[in-house]
């Protein structure tokens, strides 16, 4: 609740306040009258953003991220953002577009997953359900915070870029930045993905008063010294930290989910004419629809020919209408003069049911990169894969000896693009230029791209879940466990994972919890007819350590003869056996006891 | 780099002594905490009441650039993070005219990034296999 008042002190001109069903994200408006959030220049909606002002639209897009971490994650304690647009820095060449991170960390926390560890705040409040930094504590009392620069596009203000878009789809047109996609990424990295060692020394956050790991660095797995990033030294991490391709994410869940996300290593098979037959490496599209299936899509492969004009210099570049009759087969075209994007088109648009582009330049496999326009990227329907200049001469020498049969689609043997031999998702450990300074991020290997590379914004859905993306995986790997109810006990363990039931109450031992059992005695008749819902439900009558095996029936109400004979007030042994006998003549009355039954408990009751 | 405020880290105490102390009202801004000063030696020492309240008026002006690690009553244990270790997404021109993208893990290596004019190719993909998609 004291979040609240900090809401309301922060945010006087805008106040906006979502409530979703898992978790509750807080976006405090942080920029002063006039600018930012707060900026009146008239917009013209765009893409599902119906905000007419530069500050609404700019809240807008801050909301729908909101609510898509919200759908995903499961927190009783709401989760504060500090947001703002403003300048940062910038000039005429390089920017900084924006920053994010947590404000603050905490461990040993009430309930804690891990102790002696640090966690994102965020996190620790959901696992605590408390929040623990406070208005007036000692820490932050935001949980995030996150700035993006407001001139980008402006006159030395990285000038050449055409700026943010703020559509809520993936439809961005080129050289625009997606502002959906990098929040997203940096909502992320405030939420759980990233680690506090020290970029410098190696050294654990808070040392040297402090020694303990962070969770992030926790799963943070070397496999050349096989060890975790917390067993380490502060000297083995600086080693580790570039130790580009062996820097892997130990995680259960991120090692689960990463089939349903990523692809195989690509490969092109030619299965005739039988003197070029075989399969060779193949890279993917960035667009059209992956074909990270095996055994993929067959098909003849034929030349696509097309008008040697201005746009392309090369009768077989693709770059223009094709002419000749690709219909219902799989395209080869030359790489060069235009963009990938615009030669699968073209291909698409005369019938081809794939495209296969050969390289111009020696070289290995590499994907074909994003045309930048997200409509027409999305436009593109058919695959299409990247050869090198070798397999291309190849297939050139298979065209000349008669008809090409091909395949394109994965190889079934090799392993997730983006993973390391035991299937793990590897981290981003980068040897040159920045070194080290980006382990917070998947490998840029990983294929499909993720949410969370260093440099993917393009072609991204805005899903953090699999089969899109495997950062909820990730989240689910250092304690973002599901609990749909927020009582704190895990969706898995808890016996109602739909009630509220922190204490896990089971009167009956079943699989329900009290909380969401209709019959919570399992005596048969519904809570809400029974007069007693907690009923005796012991298998005989036992009075006073007599046994009389007879079965503890059930009355039609929900009580039981247990439940009625422990009702019965009596001033002496006489008006017990005798209340005992009319409770037993009931029963039998009733046919749930025989004569035998009746006279076995009466002669229980009447002993002393 | 991390930015400190002053040349006197104010960091945490475990000691029951300094629990004790933190009811102090020169302290209140550090609720259930304890706050003591780190000399040059790396020795803790009570903070004087000068340097309270200096860090009580530089956290109040700067509430995350100071790195504050705070005990509570019940073991946990809290720190703000600073700015400095926010990840930053920086954008530059490359060579050729476009825009590249890179989220680096805090500001010092934006600043690198941005001010770097090393061929993207080798910030971004370094094994062959794993360079960035080419578009043409």
């Amino acid at each position: 609740m004291k979040k609240r008042a900090l809401l309301l002190l922060a945010s006087l001109l805008l106040v906006p306040t979502l409530a979703f069903a898992n978790a509750q994200i807080i976006i405090i408006n942080g920029d002063a009258p006039g600018v930012g959030f707060n900026d009146p220049t008239p917009a013209v909606p765009v893409g599902g953003n119906n905000g007419t002002t530069m500050g609404q639209q700019r809240m807008n897009v801050f909301l729908y991220v909101a609510s898509i971490w919200a759908a995903a994650l499961d927190s009783p304690v709401p989760i504060t953002v500090r947001g703002n647009f403003g300048p940062l820095s910038c000039n005429a060449t390089s920017a900084t577009l924006a920053q994010a991170g947590a404000r603050s960390v905490y461990g040993n926390h009430p309930n804690a997953r891990e102790t002696n560890t640090w966690y994102h705040i965020a996190l620790a409040n959901k696992q605590a359900g408390e929040d623990l930094a406070p208005v007036g504590g000692p820490v932050n009392p935001d949980d995030l915070g996150v700035s993006f620069n407001s001139n980008i596009g402006t006159p030395g203000c990285l000038q050449n870029s055409a700026g943010w878009y703020y559509g809520l789809d993936t439809n961005t047109p080129a050289g625009k930045t997606n502002v959906v996609a990098t929040l997203l990424h940096e909502f992320g990295h405030g939420l759980g993905f990233s680690n506090f060692v020290n970029r410098i020394t190696g050294a654990n956050f808070g040392e040297p008063t402090i020694t303990w790991p962070d969770i992030y660095q926790k799963r943070m797995f070397d496999n050349t010294m096989q060890m975790y990033w917390d067993q380490m030294s502060a000297s083995q991490r600086l080693t580790s930290r570039l130790n580009n391709g062996n820097l892997a994410w130990a995680g259960a869940t991120a090692k689960a989910e990463a089939p349903s996300v990523l692809s195989q290593v690509g490969r092109f098979r030619i299965d005739s004419p039988s003197s070029v037959a075989g399969n060779y490496g193949m890279g993917f599209a960035e667009f059209g629809p992956q074909q990270t299936v095996y055994p993929g899509l067959s098909g003849q492969l034929v030349q696509a020919i097309d008008d040697i004009n201005a746009a392309g210099p090369s009768n077989a570049d693709g770059c223009t209408a094709i002419t000749n009759d690709v219909n219902g087969k799989i395209a080869f075209v030359n790489r060069g003069t235009c963009g990938f994007a615009i030669k699968v088109k073209n291909a698409e648009l005369a019938g081809a049911i794939g495209v296969v582009v050969g390289d111009n330049a020696a070289g290995p496999v590499v994907d074909m990169g994003s045309s930048g326009d997200g409509a027409f990227d999305k436009s593109i329907s058919i695959p299409s894969g990247r050869v090198t200049l070798a397999t291309a001469n190849t297939i050139r020498a298979g065209l000349a000896a008669g008809t090409v049969m091909v395949n394109l689609g994965v190889d079934p043997v090799s392993p997730l693009r983006g993973t390391d031999s035991q299937g793990r998702v590897l981290l981003y450990a980068p040897t040159t230029f920045i070194s080290g300074s980006s382990l917070s991020h998947w490998d840029t290997s990983a294929t499909r791209n993720l949410l969370m590379e260093p440099s993917s914004t393009m072609n991204l859905r805005h899903s953090v879940k699999s089969p899109d993306d495997l950062t909820l995986a990730q989240m689910r790997d250092i304690g973002w466990y599901p609990d749909a109810d927020v009582d704190l006990v895990e969706d898995g363990d808890d016996n109602c994972p739909n009630a509220a039931n922190a204490d896990q109450a089971n009167y009956d031992g079943d699989a329900q919890g009290d909380a969401c059992d209709s019959d919570d005695d399992n005596d048969g008749v519904a809570d809400v007819n029974d007069a007693n819902p907690y009923s005796n439900m012991q298998p005989t009558v036992v009075i006073n350590g007599c046994n009389s095996n007879a079965p503890n029936v059930v009355f039609p109400n929900g009580q039981t003869l247990m439940d009625r004979i422990a009702a019965i007030t009596a001033s002496n042994h006489g008006q017990f056996a005798s209340a005992v006998s009319a409770v037993t003549n009931e029963a039998k009355a009733l046919g749930l006891l025989t004569g035998a039954e009746k006279g076995a408990i009466q002669n229980c009751a009447a002993a002393k | 780099m991390k930015r400190r405020s002053s040349a006197v880290l104010v960091a945490l105490c475990l000691s029951a002594t300094s629990m004790m102390a933190a009811q102090s009202a020169d302290r209140q801004a550090t609720d259930n905490g304890v706050r003591t000063a780190v000399d040059a030696n790396g020795n803790l020492r009570q903070p004087t009441i000068e340097e309270h309240r200096a860090l009580d008026a530089a956290t109040a002006a700067r509430p995350s650039i100071m790195r504050v690690v705070t005990l509570s009553s019940t073991g946990g244990a809290s720190a703000s993070v600073d700015e400095s270790n926010d990840h930053t997404l920086v954008a530059r021109t490359d060579m050729d005219g476009n825009i590249v993208l890179i989220c680096t893990d805090d500001s010092h290596a934006a600043a690198t990034f941005a001010a770097s004019t090393a061929p993207i190719d080798t910030i971004l993909r370094l094994k062959p296999a794993q360079r960035r998609a080419e578009r043409e």
